[in-house]
């Protein structure tokens, strides 16, 4: 891990906005959640508010090629587009996927992808910033 | 969105054809597989593509995973009896795999160790799936729980 940890002093340029990308997914994840446990189908304003993580998620991405072009590459650059990608799909494809399906498990697939999202964002600083990629 | 009032109910006595599994329930487990089979496949092209000869055994072994949750996923996506056994078949795979592979990371550690950095090595199944919170220990358990609930019967 040494090397990593004398990479890891590059800096993550979207420090806020990941905090409001976690805070916002955690709590979408947590009520979808109890809407499945309670035999719930997905409400249509829970798609507003994975709406406005999507946003969020774009102003992240905004800053992180801000970054990029002044000079701030990733240590990992496929592996960082690898990952990005498959974040801003998870909203839009959660939604389709789980907009779909009138029951509880409706409300369980934006569960599951929101608790995933915040994940894939934690993955994401880590590549950029070089640090724990060593074990993957 | 209109709540379904169970559109299927059959009369006694018929036969009740399996239920979709691309439905209820059926729809979370393939989000979960799907997430699986993206990671994995993901991880182990990243692992073979950079850094192969450096640990072949548990890079093979990510792969081999990769493959699995890619086939189940695909299957249960197809819905249809066939299929429906192929992903029965599939998460025998998986159960049996993330056992083997979760035990042998356990008990020959020198297996899962980088030939160049002497570090150990993670693998999708290494102790049965830890970097995945022990998700892929619990799926197959779930998904074939699932696939035998919702089987076709004849009443």
């Amino acid at each position: 891990m040494s090397t990593a940890s004398l990479l890891s002093s590059v800096e993550w340029p979207a420090s806020s906005v990941t905090l409001v990308v976690t805070v916002l997914s955690l709590l979408v994840a947590l009520i979808t959640g109890v809407l499945a446990l309670l035999d719930r189908a997905l409400p249509d304003w829970v798609l507003w508010l994975v709406g406005l993580l999507e946003i969020a998620l774009v102003v992240l991405t905004v800053q992180c090629v801000v970054a990029w072009i002044g000079g701030t590459a990733p240590v990992d650059p496929v592996v960082f587009l690898a990952y990005l990608l498959v974040v801003l799909l998870a909203g839009p494809g959660t939604v389709w996927w789980g907009a779909a399906e009138p029951g509880r498990w409706g409300s369980g697939v934006v569960c599951i992808a929101c608790v995933v999202i915040p994940v894939l964002v934690v993955r994401l600083q880590q590549v950029w910033t070089g640090a724990g990629v060593g074990h993957a | 969105m209109p709540v379904s009032v169970m559109p299927d109910a059959v009369p006694e006595g018929t036969a009740v054809p399996a239920a979709s599994t691309r439905r209820g329930p059926g729809r979370a487990l393939i989000t979960v597989y799907a997430v699986l089979a993206i990671a994995a496949t993901a991880r182990s092209l990243f692992e073979l593509v950079t850094k192969f000869g450096q640990a072949p055994v548990p890079y093979l072994l990510s792969s081999f995973a990769a493959v699995v949750y890619c086939v189940i996923t695909v299957a249960l996506v197809k819905d249809t009896p066939a299929w429906r056994r192929v992903a029965f078949a599939g998460m025998l795979v998986e159960l049996v795999g993330v056992l083997v592979v979760g035990t042998w990371s356990l008990v020959h550690p020198e297996t899962f160790q980088n030939a160049v950095t002497g570090r150990g090595v993670h693998s999708v199944w290494y102790w049965f799936g830890l970097d995945y919170l022990f998700v892929p220990l619990v799926l197959p358990v779930l998904g074939l729980n699932f696939l035998r609930r919702t089987r076709s019967s004849s009443a």
